[in-house]
């Protein structure tokens, strides 16, 4: 008995906590259409060394209604927050139907993914994507031609350091983020903002992206990473790429590569 | 049967949900209360925590694991609960700086990422690969770097060789947040709702995707992958955080740190 009661309360309870999760996401629950307010959202992404955006993490989000649409209802016409990753924060008496400025407001937008001035209905959600710089390094030249590469490429971004050995330079592929090159660096400023690295062998380097990760060699002779460049090389044709490795052979064991 | 033992149950059947925090939970907090605390970007804050990881110090390392945990609304869940996983991964992380605990392979990130998928019924796209996993991993190193970027005294292997992967271990928290991340991409990033195949063709192929970056319809397809919960049964939804873990491959260990 007090074990199907048990188990009974459990399913319940499930179902419960299930409900209560999906009902958090809002929109759901309820089969009436809301006549008045909407959520928000602000986001952080960023523009990475793949030339993809990345999402990078929520960020404060402001609005000002601006006009009316239609029959308006809700009486708030300004609302600020900060929404956490992925969040949406209400305004459940929002002014709609309406024409409002909304904008991810950190200060450091250098574009936004969405006109700020927008038509808001009832229930939505708007979102409000700022893109943020993102401090990657830069490699000169950075693009090459494989059949006659720079016999140095420079690097250039900060941070650099040859206290305790030269900063060491890897070149990943940028799809399988396997490491195709390496070498150190052969000389670096005095300031530490840029560095020079004569060319490595780039046989088995083929058409394609191409990550350069500099890292300074710190007092314990452990690599510590300092950023990545970005380049892209020509004009071999590379082999159909590789499928990526099986998790459940590769796991602990023997396919783990250093 | 008492009001406390429901109550009871429901708390532990929430504490089954935190491993899907991120995918369930996670990005319900939302305040404009917050606005004054929340107002560094959460992978800065994290970032400039991490650079205090010199050493094995567990108070540095917990309160790292506090703000992952609240970065990626993890905290959300009952004290109780998340303290016991918080515990666990707080553990593992202290074993690793000092020498006894095992890392974990970016392989563990791929396992764990692809089982809470499957068990959300995500579409193929949710599923992830090794490849992508490093090629976020590349991404946020500028965001990161003072976590990703700076290994623990005694854990480098020497030089890599050609071939060798950008990370391939991990201390337990770090793959934590790759895996947090991850997901998150997951859900909400065209780039990475993408199966293999499609993103091979889109970048080495003759054929681009017809995803493209402006295209909402994955995320909202994730989205209600989330909302429907997969077919967790009531024995999968206790056993999954740590069995989440256990995938990621953060140790388990006996009682509680010992701060």
């Amino acid at each position: 008995m007090k074990i199907k009661t048990l188990k009974v309360v459990f399913v319940l309870a499930a179902v419960f906590t299930l409900g209560t999760v999906i009902n958090c996401g809002g929109g759901g629950g309820g089969s009436t259409q809301p006549t008045v307010g909407f959520k928000a959202r602000g986001e952080n992404w960023f523009f990475g060394s793949d030339g993809q955006f990345h999402f990078l993490s929520g960020t404060s989000v402001s609005g000002n209604w601006i006009s009316d649409t239609g029959t308006p209802h809700g009486s708030t016409t300004s609302f600020a927050g900060f929404t956490n990753s992925g969040a949406s924060m209400d305004i459940p008496d929002g002014r709609v139907p309406a024409n409002w400025r909304i904008l991810a407001t950190n200060g450091a937008c250098l574009q936004v993914l969405e006109p700020s001035q927008r038509n808001v209905t009832a229930g939505s959600t708007q979102l409000a994507r700022c893109v943020v710089s993102t401090l990657f390094l830069t490699a000169a030249p950075d693009s090459i031609n494989l059949a006659s590469p720079p016999a140095t490429v420079s690097i250039g971004g900060g941070g650099f350091n040859a206290t305790y050995g030269m900063p060491v330079i890897e070149y990943y592929d940028q799809y399988s983020g396997v490491l195709v090159a390496y070498a150190t660096a052969s000389s670096v400023a005095s300031d530490g903002s840029s560095l020079q690295v004569v060319t490595p062998d780039l046989n088995g380097v083929y058409t394609g992206g191409y990550n350069i990760v500099v890292s300074n060699k710190a007092a314990d002779g452990s690599n510590s990473m300092v950023g990545i460049a970005a380049f892209s090389a020509c004009c071999i044709d590379p082999p159909p790429p590789d499928p990526p490795p099986d998790p459940e052979g590769c796991g602990q064991g023997p396919c783990l590569i250093y | 049967m008492s009001k406390r033992n429901s109550l009871l149950g429901v708390l532990f059947l929430s504490s089954a949900l935190f491993a899907t925090a991120v995918l369930v939970f996670g990005g319900r907090r939302a305040s404009s209360q917050d606005f004054q605390n929340d107002r560094a970007d959460s992978i800065a804050r994290i970032n400039s925590k991490a650079e205090l990881l010199d050493t094995a110090d567990e108070t540095v390392i917990r309160d790292l694991t506090d703000e992952v945990f609240m970065s990626f609304d993890a905290d959300l869940a009952p004290p109780e609960i998340s303290d016991s996983l918080k515990d666990r991964i707080v553990r593992a992380e202290v074993n690793y700086r000092r020498g006894y605990g095992k890392p974990v392979s970016e392989f563990g990130v791929v396992r764990m990422t692809n089982m809470l998928m499957k068990k959300l019924q995500a579409p193929a796209y949710a599923q992830t690969n090794v490849f992508e996993v490093r090629r976020l991993e590349m991404n946020f190193l500028p965001f990161l770097s003072k976590f990703i970027g700076k290994k623990p005294v005694g854990t480098s292997h020497g030089p890599k060789a050609l071939g060798s992967s950008f990370n391939p271990e991990m201390s337990p928290l770090e793959a934590v947040v790759i895996a947090n991340l991850l997901i998150q991409q997951k859900r909400v990033n065209p780039a990475y709702q993408l199966t293999q195949d499609e993103w091979v063709a889109k970048h080495y192929g003759k054929n681009s995707s017809k995803h493209e970056f402006g295209d909402k319809s994955r995320s909202d397809e994730m989205e209600k992958a989330i909302k429907r919960g997969g077919d967790l049964s009531v024995s999968e939804l206790v056993k999954l955080p740590h069995r989440a873990l256990d995938m990621l491959g953060v140790e388990r260990g006996e009682g509680r740190t010992g701060q």
